[in-house]
């Protein structure tokens, strides 16, 4: 067990390489000189010559490759083109409201798309299941935006219930905080509960199927321990997986749902750099938000075989 | 049943090859119903956008801000927005981005999925350069890495389709690999490399025709989510150039006014969610049809 963690581990140390490789690329990979992009249209040639000092651009791309490496080692991101902020201190301003959106995303997406998910699977080929499924199709094929704007539309303007745009601190007191993350992340878990119930629906079905189940029925078990102790367990090792590659549509509902509820978090921070052309803070972001996703992918990875003891690599 | 009805009237109804092709299709329609209705959404959708300029009834980019934010009327079939452009008349043109956009992205990814999952699930040396690539691909969340691309290429249709091939060919690589990897393996490989075969012979006439299933059932669900991401992309403001009517941006665009004129946003996003829709059915149906193993999985 020891030796699968310590090997996962390493494992992913080379894509975080690739990562860092990828997103310096990003800027380099302009057609056109990074500086005069940078500068802007209406920028004096010896403005575009500061900025091309300033940034290091002249020197070769390996010995900029290795500065910025090197910078990275020490958290060192650059600094926004636009403001003169250092990216790190931007990104800490703004990771607090992101991360608690992406908690609480996962949150509901989880406790609400597995339930469904086994109901689905238990109440199979009924109007339950249905219903159910419909919900799931729509999650999926519906743009976040868009389910953003009904579910603010209902519950925020409709009914009033919570705040439709902006965030509360921590500081301003637990309730005020909560009531400006429900809405945001209830729409940015729509994709994610959509996939996991899913998934938990075709698995499940596949575990009802099994000789075991027959049998805790047949020795008058409860229906819920059937479900929930025998067949959900046995389910769990596919449903994890969407889990794992599901972040995914929580980052990209993320990104959306920071726009729409105005929300100051990292993807408001990238949308505003991709505005201004303010590279730096767009490969602080992406390399940020990358390394966040591969360490929550690994320890999916690991939580596999801690969920099904038959999983040893 | 309409069909059989209708028949006598038609002057080519009674040729046999009309009546035994309108039969196939009404069996097949039978058989995998689901997948039939989003052929025909699909099929509908196609026709509409590239018919676009002879069913609108206003110019798509026509400005007449006297008769902006009107809800659906006999005139302005789906409304007007925050400027007084038909509704009606750009979602029927921005149909055109997203199904370009959609089927660009699923061909050029499946046919270099194709011979980079070839080449890699083949030739091992390359192997561990390419999937080292393609997982740091895919540790990069998907829409970030287009948005970025996007920003660096600049905004346009060809960019968009560029940044979302990038995106989603790792998941098309990755698996054309896997299937690769176990037909290697089987024995007419075997054989084919036994009497002096070359690799490219091997890969080209043995192995590649094994893999498309999984290339074409993968290739659907990309174009389904391309065009979805296409859609974001254009919302967040990363997409096409702002003179193109497009799904997304008219989205994007009506955001401020969606209180006052729910329809400019609702139209666009029905187009949008209906097709996406139908072309996941088709990526569904297809994977019933093409790999029966997998069809009562999900």
């Amino acid at each position: 067990m020891r030796r699968y963690i310590v090997r996962r581990v390493l494992a992913s140390i080379p894509v975080l390489a690739v990562v860092a490789i990828i997103t310096f690329g990003i800027l380099h990979l302009t057609p056109g000189d990074p500086a005069e992009v940078i500068a802007g249209p209406d920028a004096r040639p010896e403005d575009v010559e500061a900025i091309r000092t300033r940034l290091g651009l002249d020197r070769p791309a390996i010995v900029q490759f290795g500065n910025w490496i090197g910078s990275l080692a020490q958290g060192d991101l650059g600094v926004s083109a636009f403001s003169g902020q250092r990216v790190t201190s931007l990104i800490a301003e703004r990771i607090g409201p992101t991360v608690s959106i992406a908690v609480l995303a996962a949150v509901f997406a989880i406790s609400l798309g597995i339930p469904l998910g086994v109901l689905a699977a238990w109440k199979a080929n009924t109007w339950i299941d249905r219903t159910v499924m419909l919900f799931a199709v729509l999650g999926l094929s519906l743009p976040a935006f868009l389910l953003g704007f009904v579910i603010m539309w209902i519950l925020g303007i409709k009914f009033q219930l919570l705040p439709v745009a902006g965030y509360a601190r921590l500081s301003e007191g637990f309730g005020e905080y909560l009531k400006y993350l429900v809405l945001p992340s209830l729409t940015a878990s729509l994709t994610l509960m959509a996939l996991i119930t899913r998934m938990t629906r075709a698995s499940t079905l596949e575990v009802l199927r099994e000789d075991y189940i027959r049998t805790a029925r047949a020795k008058g078990l409860q229906e819920r321990l059937v479900l929930f102790r025998h067949a959900l367990r046995n389910a769990a090792l596919p449903i994890l997986t969407v889990v794992g590659f599901g972040l995914a549509f929580l980052v990209s509902g993320l990104v959306i749902v920071e726009s729409v509820f105005a929300v100051p978090g990292m993807g408001r921070l990238l949308v505003d750099a991709i505005r201004q052309r303010d590279y730096s803070i767009i490969q602080g972001v992406v390399l940020t938000v990358s390394v966040f996703y591969v360490l929550v992918n690994l320890t999916v990875d690991l939580l596999y075989s801690y969920v099904d003891p038959r999983v040893r690599y | 049943m309409a069909m059989q009805e209708a028949a006598p009237t038609l002057p080519f109804a009674n040729d046999p090859w009309v009546v035994q092709a309108a039969q196939r299709v009404l069996t097949f329609a039978r058989r995998n119903p689901t997948m039939a209705l989003g052929l025909l959404v699909v099929g509908t959708m196609v026709i509409i956008s590239i018919a676009a300029p002879l069913i609108e009834r206003h110019a798509p980019d026509f400005v007449n801000p006297i008769d902006r934010l009107q809800s659906p009327n006999r005139s302005y079939w789906f409304g007007t927005d925050q400027v007084g452009r038909d509704i009606y008349a750009r979602v029927v043109h921005g149909g055109r981005i997203s199904l370009i956009v959609g089927f660009s992205v699923a061909g050029l990814t499946m046919a270099f999925g194709a011979a980079i999952g070839l080449i890699s699930g083949y030739f091992r040396r390359a192997d561990t350069f390419i999937m080292a690539a393609m997982d740091g691909l895919m540790a990069i969340p998907m829409i970030l890495l287009a948005i970025a691309l996007v920003a660096i290429l600049g905004a346009s249709t060809r960019n968009v389709i560029i940044a979302l091939c990038v995106v989603h060919l790792p998941r098309e690589v990755r698996l054309v690999r896997a299937s690769v990897l176990s037909l290697r393996e089987q024995q007419y490989v075997e054989a084919a490399r036994a009497i002096g075969a070359s690799p490219w012979r091997i890969l080209g006439r043995h192995v590649f025709p094994g893999t498309l299933p999984v290339l074409i059932i993968q290739g659907s669900f990309t174009c389904s989510t391309a065009i979805l991401s296409e859609a974001t992309l254009s919302f967040l403001g990363a997409g096409a150039s702002p003179e193109v009517a497009s799904w997304g941006r008219m989205m994007a665009e009506s955001t401020t006014y969606f209180q006052r004129a729910p329809w400019a946003i609702m139209f666009p996003g029905i187009a949008l969610g209906l097709t996406v829709l139908s072309v996941s059915l088709i990526g569904d149906g297809l994977r019933d049809v093409l790999d029966p193993k997998l069809s009562r999985r999900t």
